[in-house]
């Protein structure tokens, strides 16, 4: 696995847009962690709000129940109104429960609590009515037992060995009245046995006694019948009928609000550490960026640097193409006249050794002998030859430059490099033998297209200027050639002596036409320029390496083209096979 | 003195003060028992025990203590507010509604139909009309006054008027409509929806509807009757006659369940306690009596009625049976409170019950329908 530097990493795609996913992330982590505790906010506060609003409600109803029994209120419109107010807090309660899904816990829990209070409230009803007959009834015993008393001719009346009336009635009053302070079971069968016996005293008493104190004892029965219920009642009222479903949606609530607490306690984290983790996207994000506008810096410094290059190089095809123009239209015009010169030359020359009367006549003219004038002819002779070859050095030195500035299209014949390299080192053998040594590191390059002469005529130049600068050295040097195929489409030819290397002023020069180091006559200053030139229209490139002391490397590119070259070596033969065919 | 029993009982320290508290300090003693009625513990409850056994010999031997109450105005009965406050737009679309036909099926009645105001808010039918078919089978009762009692119609089972109202309106021997189309009716009326949509952000809605006829029918107050003047501290306002037909009323145990500012309609009592002759129909199966309220098993069980208005909406009792209020008042002592009561007496009575009738919107509430201006 590759292990990212942490600049390479700061400056990848996936780190950018990880970055940027993660804090959209984050970002949305935190706010909808805000929202959930927005939405936590309303109901269980409010349960518990609206809940212990109920209980109050509920405790001043048994306040007011307690005060009722306690004569402290007189009319029931208190304890009616505490109902209505227990009522309104329950519905309040079971809507908020009802309404929220949340809360669904406590449906139950609030619904037993509903028929619990419902109990009470009916227990309460029946204590009000309860509670109105036994004040009648306890307010009326007196009235009648005074009753009772007006009727003076009976109330001493003994009939038989039974008790008399009023004593009967003091007895039975005394121990009602007991059993209203203080209702126990031994009082209760006391009253019930006084009522009995004065039950069945009335029985043979007269008429209107027997009716009076029937009605006192229907009073009486009444009041205790009534007192016992009241009790029991007020028991159950008081006794917390509505504790246990109170207790339930309070631990129920108390649950709840546990379980909120704690989901907020989370949202409350997972939002913090969700604004850490954000900070510290942001942070990466940031250095990400950073990252990415020092390379777009590099980028930019390298295209610049690039674009130098290109620069230079632009100015010198220009300055090539500038020439070669030049050169095209110099060299028409030199040629006509030199041709025009050079015919002068050949047809004086002809004429001279074909007519010797000429030289003869010219001799006698000067009154000279026939050796004077044999040695003045032979010297005429000399003075021509001598034209005619520094005319055709010009013809040379003029076709050289437009071979120079000829577009040669004729690129298209298959050439090996390697062939091309030993053929020019033949050539060059005169020149090379004393001076270097050569070692050859061919990489079986395949066949390119191109110009066979031109190419020839690049390695020769650099193979000459290499062995002219080992000949500097005055020292036997070496001459490496090295083939190789850089990448797919380039073949890489690589020329290196060991001489002294290219002075540092002279270096940007090297490729310019007219430019040489050799003195006067001895370069045209064309050499590199052309190869330059020539390169350059194979569609590759020539460069230079060289340090002082320790030798120079002209390496030239050519472009392969395995396609082209299969095609061109096809058409090569099918004319062939075709003919052989017929 | 059921204060010093509760000492006695064994409550001194912390609820020392408690029990003091009620004579000096209302609300202290109100807190109190708030946290009592919460905190039951052991003490507590021997507490509690010990003023429910000191409670009734409160009753029985201190019924003529007058305690220092910590309801301040706390009598047996209470004076009808002088006014009231509702939102009187609220009022007036229930006024319209109250006397809607299409608030009925068939666009029969309305509710002013049964509850006439000129017939002193009742219909004075023995038993109220019902619709075809359905007739019903309790006396109409009257309206006036009926924001006042907490419970409704004869067995009380409704605690709140919305819910009553919203019965009434489908009940089949009521006004037996459905509410839907109702609604409906109501809506297809621009004047109604333009009226709705001023005080109900909703419009026509049931509960709209329903609201603003009970806040109506809580507008329906008559106060400044000459008893409730009496309250008030106007002295001559009732006769000696009626001053002592009110000692009669309580001395007698009519106001232990006729009491509140309603002089009733806050409470449900068994019928016929001491009726062993069947001088009413006593019945446990009474039509229109309560059921399941476990306050008796032997009688019928109604809401107590209000007697405010009383001597105009005859006729009287459950069944309408009893046409005049000598013999309904003679009847209730008879087989309520055990009582025989003399002419006299019952005069007396009746004279004070006429003292109860109050004053709608100024003008005296007569079941005559013609009411004469104050």
């Amino acid at each position: 696995m590759k292990i990212l530097s942490k600049d390479d990493f700061l400056r990848s795609n996936a780190a950018l847009m990880g970055s940027i996913i993660l804090s959209i992330l984050l970002s949305g982590t935190i706010l909808f962690s805000l929202w959930v505790y927005q939405q936590k906010n309303t109901q269980i506060p409010q349960v518990s709000y609206s809940f212990t609003r109920l209980r109050e409600a509920e405790a001043d109803l048994d306040l007011k129940t307690l005060s009722l029994q306690l004569g402290l209120a007189q009319n029931y419109d208190y304890v009616s109104r505490a109902v209505g107010r227990v009522n309104d807090c329950l519905a309040t309660l079971q809507g908020l429960v009802a309404s929220d899904k949340g809360l669904s816990g406590l449906r139950e829990k609030v619904d037993k609590y509903n028929v619990a209070i419902s109990g009470k409230i009916k227990r309460i009803e029946q204590l009000k009515a309860s509670f109105s007959v036994l004040k009648n009834a306890v307010n009326m015993l007196p009235s009648v037992v005074s009753d009772v008393f007006e009727q003076e001719r009976l109330i001493d009346q003994q009939s038989g060995n039974a008790e008399r009336p009023s004593e009967l009635l003091t007895r039975t009053m005394t121990s009602v009245m007991g059993l209203m302070v203080s209702p126990t079971e031994n009082l209760r069968s006391m009253v019930t046995r006084d009522i009995d016996r004065t039950r069945d005293a009335a029985r043979t008493q007269p008429e209107t006694m027997s009716l009076l104190l029937n009605r006192f004892l229907d009073q009486a029965e009444v009041a205790i019948r009534e007192r016992r219920r009241n009790t029991t009642l007020m028991l159950a009222i008081v006794s917390g009928l509505t504790n246990d479903a109170q207790l339930g949606i309070e631990t129920e609530l108390r649950a709840m609000e546990a379980t909120d607490a704690l989901g907020r306690q989370r949202l409350v984290i997972t939002a913090a550490f969700s604004a850490l983790l954000l900070a510290l996207t942001l942070s990466t994000l940031a250095l990400v960026i950073r990252g990415r506008l020092v390379k777009l810096d590099q980028d930019n410094h390298t295209l610049h640097l690039a674009n130098q290059d290109v620069e230079e190089q632009l100015v010198q095809s220009a300055k090539l193409s500038a020439l070669g123009q030049m050169v095209a239209g110099i060299t028409h015009e030199i040629n006509t006249p030199l041709a025009y010169v050079k015919a002068i030359f050949e047809l004086i020359r002809g004429r001279l050794s074909e007519n010797d009367q000429l030289l003869e006549s010219l001799a006698e003219a000067r009154s000279t002998s026939d050796e004077e004038a044999r040695e003045q002819r032979e010297e005429l002779q000399t003075l021509l030859d001598d034209g005619i070859h520094g005319l055709e050095e010009i013809s040379t030195l003029v076709r050289s430059m437009k071979n120079f500035s000829r577009l040669d299209k004729n690129q298209n014949e298959i050439f090996s490099v390697e062939e091309g390299l030993e053929s020019v080192l033949l050539i060059a053998r005169s020149k090379l033998k004393y001076v270097a040594d050569v070692e050859r590191d061919f990489g079986s390059v395949p066949d390119i297209l191109g110009s066979p002469s031109q190419l020839r005529q690049v390695f020769l130049n650099l193979i000459v200027n290499a062995v002219q600068a080992i000949a500097l050295t005055e020292k036997r040097g070496v001459l490496k050639l090295r083939t190789r195929v850089s990448n797919e489409n380039t073949v890489q030819i690589d020329i290196r002596d060991n001489g002294p290397g290219i002075p540092d002023d002279v270096m940007p020069r090297i490729f310019d036409p007219f430019f040489t180091t050799k003195p006067v006559g001895e370069g045209t200053g064309m050499g590199l320029s052309i190869c330059y030139k020539i390169v350059e229209n194979h569609g590759g490139m020539i460069s230079v390496v060289t340090s002082p002391g320790a030798g120079t490397t002209f390496t030239v590119r050519l472009p392969l083209n395995p396609a082209k070259v299969a095609s061109v070596k096809s058409g090569a033969k099918k004319p062939l096979q075709a003919l052989a065919a017929e | 003195m059921y204060l010093d029993f509760g000492i006695r009982a064994g409550s001194q320290g912390f609820y020392d003060d408690v029990l003091c508290g009620p004579v000096a300090v209302g609300s202290q003693f109100r807190d109190t028992f708030v946290k009592v009625a919460i905190f039951r513990n052991a003490r507590t409850s021997a507490l509690l025990l010990a003023m429910i056994a000191a409670a009734p010999a409160g009753l029985a031997i201190g019924q003529t203590v007058k305690s220092q109450s910590i309801y301040p105005n706390s009598e047996f009965v209470d004076p009808v507010p002088l006014e009231i406050s509702l939102d009187s737009r609220k009022v007036r679309l229930g006024e319209l509604l109250f006397s809607d036909t299409r608030m009925s099926a068939g666009n029969e009645v309305s509710c002013s139909t049964c509850h006439d105001l000129e017939k002193a808010g009742q219909d004075g039918l023995k038993l109220s009309r019902g619709l075809p078919g359905n007739p019903a089978y309790t006396n109409t009762p009257t309206l006036f006054n009926v924001g006042l009692s907490t419970k409704f119609n004869w067995d009380g089972h409704n605690t709140t008027l919305q819910r009553q109202v919203d019965e009434v309106v489908q009940k089949k021997n009521g006004m037996g409509a459905e509410w839907p189309d109702v609604v409906a009716l109501l809506r297809s009326d621009p004047a109604m929806t333009s009226a709705f949509s001023k005080l109900y952000p909703d419009g026509v809605q049931r509960q709209n509807i329903i609201d603003a006829i009970v806040q109506f029918e809580r507008s329906l107050i008559t106060p400044n009757a000459p008893f409730d003047r009496y309250l008030r501290g106007e002295t001559d306002a009732i006769s000696d006659d009626a001053k002592d037909g009110y000692k009669l009323f309580k001395d007698y145990g009519c106001v232990f369940c006729h009491q509140g500012v309603n002089i009733g309609g806050n409470m449900l009592q068994a019928f016929g306690i001491f009726d062993k002759e069947g001088r009413v129909k006593s019945r446990a199966n009474e039509p229109g009596a309560a059921t399941g309220t476990g306050i008796s098993n032997d009688r019928p069980v109604f809401r107590v009625p209000s007697l405010r208005n009383v001597a105009e909406t005859a006729p009287y009792f459950h069944n309408g049976e009893v046409p005049t209020l000598r013999e309904a008042i003679d009847t209730m002592a008879e087989v309520q409170i055990g009582r025989t009561l003399t002419e006299e007496e019952t005069t007396k009575i009746e004279i004070f019950l006429q003292s109860l009738s109050g004053e709608y919107k100024g003008r005296q509430v007569r079941a005559s329908g013609n009411p004469e201006i104050r």
